[in-house]
């Protein structure tokens, strides 16, 4: 009886998640069905309250297996920060239900599922509101243009349809004109091709508090998605009084933190990391190319040259200095660099690309498959987001995909650029998503147009799209789950050299496809390195040396941490090799010494 | 009326003001000792029932064990409240070995409360600025500091859970008080010739020197008190602690790898959490000196040369006051964080300056100058402990039995040595350095509105024009206020007539107004410079009395009644 009332409403909410869009109400309701029915694989918990008082939700999906949740190798999804990226909401959602429609499968019994479905609950449902807009800010407070009046000034629905689009106003000085191959279409005047520009663009709304500018005060807080510590713009009033000030940036950084069995995350937002590359915001200061210029006391106190050098350069000469051992806690080219101020990378690591390139072609097979387009661009992830700050900051392996965009169009003629896709999907499949131009007065008695593109088309796809996007997405996140590391002991041998006396070595590696650490990780350091340690039973001790050895990164298939000592004890005594990693697995094997 | 009133107090103050008379009798502490957390709370609490009009005593937040952060107001309260008016913020021991950063808050609270009304340039002061003192950030550790064993360097950060060797265990290996007499000072070892890098200096065997030239050494320097507690290999390196409150603030914050000691995202530890939100909760803040040690330096940032350049008329008012301060502190000098000391992203003071507009500098407390005025050698300060102290200072060697380096002494000046000041010179540290704070205070902007000019243009139209001194240092907005829009620049109304035109006069002799294009009414000027008049200009429409506002948030709210004739 249970488990027929659990597949029925399982399959309904099936329906509803992949194909509709769910207001916040929907989906908190629905994630609480799910963990209600579900209570042997999925747990639901509050994370944190937003500025406008709405609960963030996180879900952990595991099925009981010999490790424990929290220690296995994990996938983090985090969705819609930016609050309009509602299709991430419902890939997060679908991704749920697939998931636990796999209860007994090994997959849920060895990894665990973190998923944050509504990363920025006071913006969710700008999508359904009466006037639909994109809408970023959570519900705190902001004089976001400094003028001591507070929210005074956001978009109008000027032309009554229930949604801000744009606004146009004739201007001899402006910067626009229609473009000759689409009228509809606003383009930048090229003065050197003798263009003249006939409009300035605004978003749809009057000066309300007739301060000279439309639209540059709205009501609410910060944005959540520009409020990260990695790219964080310190001149702009809604990325936050500083980084990390807003409780939902607050509440999803102390949840992965908490949890470094984190493997690799995604995130659901606006950009496609997969689609187009991350290019970063500046060199990626990969450890090879770096220079550095201690400071004069640090160069007196290393006993070196205050001049530029290659970190290359320097680890010889810094190897075996005790100081720079002191000063770095272990001397490397990456504690060089962090120790003489290299600075932060500012693009990804080549050697990571290398990794992101090898899943966007298996992403882009699944998008084929899925009948959904594969060849269209990406938009680069947001500086001051999430995204950024799990790869430079926390150190994870992280990718931004949103789920969906306009297909690319075949060149035809007429348009170019990204608008011609837009306005060919427009005519093709979209018609409402653009409205037409149309006069308005404002109550300034300003004359001015509206128009232009429906705030959501190029964002949110329509119902069987958004079906079609979520089950690939889901399908992707399930893949990507079966690729994480794994550490395992490959090798172990003893040897006895003299009565009493043995030589033991062992070596682990990692048997998956990824590598266990991000190269950018190495130099940051937010994640333990492989050990590979050998325990001694009582009365067993080392000739000399430690127990334990250390790999700051094992890559799937070549990588090998090798360990060697020297055991003083009798013959038959049990020894146990155990490599530990926080998050790619552990192993043991033991040895017995004959 | 209320305003008027205030600027009334200001003018008089030097000769009308009574002393305060206290509810009960404050205390009356010595300032040549350090204070342990408890007896530092008593104290606040005490000022607090002392004197109940002038000081609030609040709790900002709770350290890494459960402490109570204590945040002190003083304000006069007749000239209005403490919100409004300018406001000089001061806190001490954010790192908690840099103990005596608490002294000298406790210092400025005792001074300024007892002589208010005594002393004209001070009475002057409190009547128009607020202080706020946060006497102890990082509040659990320093409570450690003298409870458990420690040295002058430990402990120093944040309740932070870290696993420095990266090994899997926290805070395996921390240091040991071996010898047990409750300090932890540094290992030697005798070795045959030839084994070590040191000798014993000849002019005093309790110290070492490095060996020079042809020489072979007999000494092995072993660091700081402790063994090899994990059996790693390695002596003390994994020690409780470490993130670095005064590298956790979120403006220039950089992580771990770039700045060492940094948290995993700004104000992640509740100790500068409560100081960063208590900035932003008091908006006047115009002044900030966030007390550390040692060095006797008057830092101000930016803390990374990477960092945005502070605009020129800021540097300008940084420097006037930071350059005053070289001659009030003997051997102190004035600079820039990152080129006269070290790289340090995510500082108290350039948190303040680029977060909140507020003119922030860090004194690094203590000199060793100061012992014999002159720079102080390992053997002068030997001297000084033996001359001076009697020998207070130093834990003469002693033999010990130590599990993994066998014979050893141990031995080494005591943690309360070498950064905090002697007792009998703590008090002059204490007043030269509260002195300075004042200094700062002084020159919080003082507005006044000066005669405005009124010319009848046509019937019922009038130019006004309205001079607005600033006769202190620091403006009325900093100038990094307005290049990264930090908060509401300065704001100029005029109620009782219609606003036609407005703007700020660039040159009064050649008429010229820089004109704000829209809503005149609301006339948003980006701060009087220091030192400076600013003339804004108004074009009238009306007959009779105005009433002009001036509103910073800043340097507090001033108004004047102008007639229109």
């Amino acid at each position: 009886m249970k488990t027929m009332k659990y597949f029925a409403l399982l399959v309904a909410t099936a329906t509803v998640g992949l194909g509709q869009y769910a207001t916040f109400a929907e989906a908190e309701r629905k994630l609480a069905d799910l963990a209600r029915l579900n209570p042997e694989v999925m747990s639901l918990e509050s994370i944190g309250t937003s500025a406008g008082g709405r609960k963030i939700y996180a879900v952990r999906v595991a099925a009981r297996g010999t490790v424990l949740p929290e220690a296995r190798p994990a996938v983090f999804v985090g969705a819609n920060l930016v609050g309009y990226h509602n299709a991430g909401t419902q890939a997060a959602l679908g991704l749920v239900e697939q998931l636990l429609l796999r209860k007994g499968d090994l997959l849920l019994a060895t990894r665990t599922f973190y998923i944050v479905p509504m990363l920025n609950p006071d913006a969710h449902d700008s999508y359904f509101a009466p006037v639909k807009l994109r809408y970023g800010l959570n519900a705190g407070k902001l004089d976001r243009d400094r003028d001591g009046l507070v929210g005074e000034d956001g978009v109008n629905d000027l032309n009554g349809d229930g949604r801000i689009t744009r606004m146009r106003l004739a201007d001899p000085n402006g910067p626009y004109l229609p473009d000759p191959a689409d009228a509809r279409v606003l383009k930048r005047a090229d003065p050197l091709k003798g263009e003249k520009g006939l409009y300035q663009l605004y978003s749809e709304g009057g000066d309300d508090d007739r301060d000279g500018s439309y639209n540059e005060d709205p009501v609410g807080g910060a944005r959540p998605d520009k409020n990260f510590a990695h790219g964080w713009a310190d001149d702009d009033p809604e990325s936050g009084p500083f980084p990390g000030s807003e409780p939902e940036t607050r509440a999803v950084m102390d949840y992965v933190l908490a949890r470094r069995n984190i493997a690799v995350a995604l995130v659901f937002g606006p950009a496609n990391n997969l689609l187009t590359m991350p290019r970063g915001s500046g060199p990626a200061l990969d450890i090879g190319q770096v220079r550095v210029t201690p400071q004069p006391q640090m160069a007196q106190a290393l006993g070196i040259e205050a001049r530029s050098y290659s970190v290359e350069e320097l680890l010889p000469i810094l190897q075996n200095s005790p100081t720079a051992q002191q000063f770095t806690g272990g001397v490397s080219r990456e504690s060089i660099a962090s120790l003489l101020g290299a600075g932060p990378a500012a693009a990804p690591s080549a050697e990571d690309l290398r990794y992101y390139e090898a899943l966007a072609s298996d992403y882009k097979k699944l998008l084929e498959k899925g009948g959904l387009d594969f060849k269209r661009d990406g938009a680069q992830s947001a500086a001051g987001g999430l995204q950024n700050w799990l790869y430079y900051h926390y150190g994870a392996m992280v990718v931004e995909l949103d789920i969906w965009g306009v297909p690319k169009k075949p060149a035809a003629g007429g348009l170019t650029g990204p608008s011609a896709d837009v306005m060919a999907y427009i005519d093709k499949e979209a018609p409402q998503g653009f409205v037409p131009w149309t006069s308005v007065t404002l109550p300034d008695g300003t004359k001015a147009e509206v128009g232009g593109l429906d705030p959501f088309v190029e964002i949110a796809p329509p119902a069987g799209e958004l079906a079609r996007a979520v089950a690939a997405h889901a399908g992707f996140v399930q893949d990507l789950a079966g690729k994480l590391a794994a550490v395992k002991i490959l090798s172990t041998e003893a040897k006895q050299l003299s009565p009493g006396v043995w030589q033991v070595k062992a070596s682990a590696g990692n048997t998956g496809f990824l590598p266990t650490h991000t190269q950018h990780a190495v130099r940051a350091r937010t994640w333990l390195p492989v050990r590979l340690s050998v325990s001694l039973p009582g009365g067993v001790s080392l000739v000399s040396g430690k127990t334990q050895v250390a790999s700051e990164r094992l890559t799937g298939g070549l990588g090998q941490l090798k360990g060697e000592w020297l055991v003083r004890a009798a013959a038959g005594t049990k020894l146990s090799f155990t490599v530990s990693s926080q998050n790619a697995g552990d192993d043991r094997q033991e040895i017995i010494l004959q | 009326m209320k305003l008027t009133l205030a600027i009334l107090f200001a003018l008089c103050s030097a000769w009308c003001a009574e002393l305060i008379k206290p509810a009960k009798t404050p205390p009356d502490p010595a300032f040549n000792r350090l204070y342990p957390n408890a007896e530092v709370e008593k104290l606040l609490k005490a000022y607090a029932e002392s004197y109940p009009d002038w000081v609030k005593l609040e709790a900002i937040g709770k350290g890494g064990e459960g402490d109570t952060i204590w945040a002190v107001t003083i304000t006069n309260p007749k000239t209005g409240p403490a919100d409004g008016k300018p406001a000089i913020y001061v806190d001490g021991a954010t790192h908690a070995n840099e103990i005596q950063g608490t002294e000298v808050c406790l210092y400025l609270i005792n001074y300024a409360l007892k002589n208010y009304g005594k002393l004209a340039r001070l009475t002057e002061v409190m009547d128009r600025a607020t202080i706020y003192v946060v006497p102890m950030v990082n509040v659990s550790s320093r409570r450690k500091w003298f409870t458990q064993p420690a040295t002058p360097s430990y402990p120093r950060t944040l309740i932070a859970k870290i696993d420095d060797d990266r090994d899997g265990k926290i805070d395996e290996d921390p240091f040991d008080d071996l010898d047990g007499d409750g300090e932890i000072t540094t290992m030697r070892k005798k070795v045959p010739l030839g084994q070590g890098q040191y000798k014993v200096d000849p002019k005093d065997p309790r110290l070492l020197v490095p060996v020079q030239g042809d020489e072979l050494g007999d000494y092995l320097l072993l660091g700081s008190e402790g063994i090899d507690n994990d059996g790693d290999g390695l002596v003390n390196e994994d020690t409780p602690g470490y993130v670095d409150p005064n590298r956790t603030f979120g403006y220039g914050f950089q992580p771990r790898y770039v700045q060492a000691g940094a948290s995993d995202y700004p104000l992640q530890y509740p100790e500068t959490r409560a100081v960063a939100e208590f900035g932003l909760k008091h908006p006047n803040i115009m002044a900030v000196q966030s007390f550390h040690n040692s060095g006797g330096f008057i830092l101000r940032g930016p803390g990374a040369p990477s960092e945005r350049r502070y605009p020129a008329s800021d540097s300008r008012a940084y420097d006037l006051i930071g350059k005053e301060g070289e001659k009030m502190l003997p051997f102190y000098k004035y600079g820039v964080i990152f080129s006269m000391l070290y790289t340090a992203y995510g500082g108290t003071t350039d948190h303040f300056y680029g977060r909140y507009g507020a003119f922030a500098f860090t004194n690094e407390l203590n000199t060793p100058k100061r012992l014999f005025h002159n720079d102080a050698t390992p053997q002068e300060s030997l001297k000084f402990n033996d001359e001076l102290t009697q020998g207070r200072q130093y834990v003469e060697w002693k033999p010990y039995k130590h599990p993994q380096y066998g014979d050893i002494e141990i031995g080494g000046f005591k943690h309360d040595t070498i950064r905090a000041p002697e007792g009998f010179l703590q008090e002059e540290e204490c007043h030269r350095n509260v002195s300075f704070v004042l200094f700062h205070a002084y020159h919080l902007p003082r507005l006044q509105i000066q005669e405005p000019t009124v010319v009848n243009v046509s019937p019922n139209l009038w130019r006004v024009q309205v001079p607005v001194l600033n006769d202190r240092a620091l403006p009325s907005m900093a100038e990094i206020a307005s290049v990264l829009k930090l908060h509401r620049p300065d704001l100029a109304t005029v109620e009782g007539a219609k606003v036609v035109a407005s703007g700020v006069v660039r040159d009064a002799y050649l008429n010229q107004v820089d004109y704000q294009v829209s809503r005149p009414e609301r006339l948003l000027v980006n701060g009087i410079p220091g030192l400076r008049a600013t003339t804004l200009f108004f074009l009238l429409e009306g007959a009779g009395e105005i009433t002009f506002t001036y509103d910073s948030v800043k340097a507090g709210k001033f108004t004047r009644k102008i007639a229109l004739r």
